[in-house]
C-alpha cells in the first residue's frame, strides 16, 4: 500500500483558451449528455398510457412534484424545474462516479499514482468543490430574487441588515449556500477516496460493497440537496406571501 | 405542524454541522472586515464568531420550521 495519492483539485485535461477544462467538468458534461439523451428518448414518442422510458420519466417527474408540493404546498410546482434539475443532475453525476474511468474507482489504471500530469481520465463531478458551489450559487441567487420580488430592494437590504434580528439573516443567507456545497462535496469526495483506498487495500469483492454504498450515498445526497433547496425557496416564498399579506393589510 | 419524512430528517441533521460551521466562518469573516475598518482587534473576531454561532442556530430553526409548516 505504498503511496496513496489523493488530490483535492481536479486534474486539468486541456486548456480552452485561458479556461482550464478539468476531468470533473468533462464528467459534468457527460452527466448532462446522459440526461439530455434520456429526455429526448423518453419524450420522442409520447403516449397517453406511458411505456418504457416515458414511464420512468413520468415516475421521476411525478415523484419530484410530490416532494415539492409536500414541502412548499401548491407553490411547489413553480420550484419543480430548478429542484428537479438539480436532483437529477446530482444523482446522475454521483452514480456515474463509480463507473470505470471515473476517478479513484478506476481499476483499469490500478497501481498508477494519479498526479496532475497523469490524472484519472474522469472524476465524479461533485467531488470538485467548484461544481457544488456553482449549483449552490444558483440556488442562492434564486432565493434572493424571490425575496427581492416580495419586499423590493430596500426592504430586502433592510431585512438582511437591520432584521429583526439584526445581521443574523445576512450571515444565514451567506452561510446556507456554503454549507450546501460543502456537504455535497465532502460526502462525494470522501466516498470516492473510500472506494479508492478499499480498491488499493483489498483489490476484489470489498470495493464492490463500498461501490454499492456509494450508490446509496449518491441518491441520498441528491435528495438532501434538493430538499434543502426546496426548503430555502419555500422559506423565501412564504416570506413573499407574508409580504403580500402585510402590504394588503397596510393599504 | 406535520411529521418529517425520513429524507427531511436526514437533510436537517446532515446540514446542521455544516451550517453551524459555515455560519461561524462567515461571522468570523465579518469580524475580520470590521477589524480592518475600525481596528478594534480581537473583539471584532470574537463578536463575529459569536454572532455567526447564533446565526447558525437561528438558520437551523428556520429550516426546521420550513419543513414542519403545512402549506397550501
Amino acid at each position: 500500500m505504498e503511496g496513496f495519492v489523493v488530490e483535492i483539485p481536479a486534474a486539468v485535461v486541456f486548456m480552452l483558451g485561458p479556461i482550464p477544462i478539468t476531468n470533473t467538468i468533462i464528467a459534468a458534461w457527460l452527466a448532462m449528455a446522459v440526461l439530455i439523451g434520456f429526455s429526448v428518448l423518453a419524450t420522442r414518442r409520447m403516449e397517453l398510457v406511458p411505456r418504457g422510458m416515458q414511464n420512468v420519466a413520468e415516475f421521476a417527474v411525478e415523484s419530484l412534484l410530490a416532494i415539492c408540493e409536500q414541502v412548499a404546498g401548491p407553490k411547489g410546482r413553480d420550484f419543480l424545474p430548478l429542484v428537479g434539475t438539480l436532483f437529477l443532475f446530482i444523482l446522475v453525476a454521483n452514480w456515474m462516479g463509480i463507473l470505470p474511468f471515473w476517478g479513484e474507482s478506476d481499476w483499469i489504471h490500478h497501481g498508477v499514482h494519479w498526479t496532475h500530469d497523469h490524472g484519472p481520465p474522469l472524476r465524479s463531478a461533485n467531488s470538485d468543490l467548484n461544481i457544488p458551489l456553482a449549483m449552490a450559487a444558483i440556488v442562492a441567487v434564486w432565493v434572493q430574487w424571490l425575496r427581492i420580488r416580495s419586499s423590493g430592494v430596500l426592504g430586502w437590504v433592510k431585512h438582511l441588515t437591520i432584521g429583526p434580528p439584526p445581521l443574523l439573516e445576512l450571515i444565514s443567507e451567506i452561510s446556507r449556500p456554503i454549507s450546501l456545497a460543502l456537504r455535497l462535496f465532502g460526502n462525494i469526495f470522501a466516498g470516492g477516496v473510500l472506494v479508492y483506498v478499499m480498491t488499493e487495500l483489498t483489490k476484489l469483492v470489498v470495493p464492490i460493497i463500498f461501490m454499492g454504498f456509494e450508490l446509496f450515498v449518491g441518491i441520498v445526497q441528491a435528495l438532501i440537496f434538493a430538499s434543502l433547496t426546496l426548503a430555502f425557496m419555500s422559506l423565501a416564498a412564504a416570506e413573499h406571501g407574508h409580504g403580500e399579506e402585510h402590504s394588503r393589510a397596510t393599504h | 405542524m406535520r411529521r418529517l419524512t425520513i429524507w427531511q430528517a436526514l437533510a436537517i441533521s446532515s446540514q446542521f454541522g455544516f451550517l453551524l460551521a459555515a455560519a461561524v466562518l462567515v461571522g468570523f469573516g465579518l469580524g475580520w472586515l470590521v477589524d480592518r475598518w475600525t481596528g478594534v482587534g480581537a473583539l471584532a473576531y470574537f463578536a463575529g464568531a459569536t454572532l455567526g454561532m447564533v446565526a447558525g442556530i437561528y438558520s437551523m430553526i428556520k429550516l426546521v420550521r420550513a419543513f414542519l409548516q403545512r402549506r397550501g
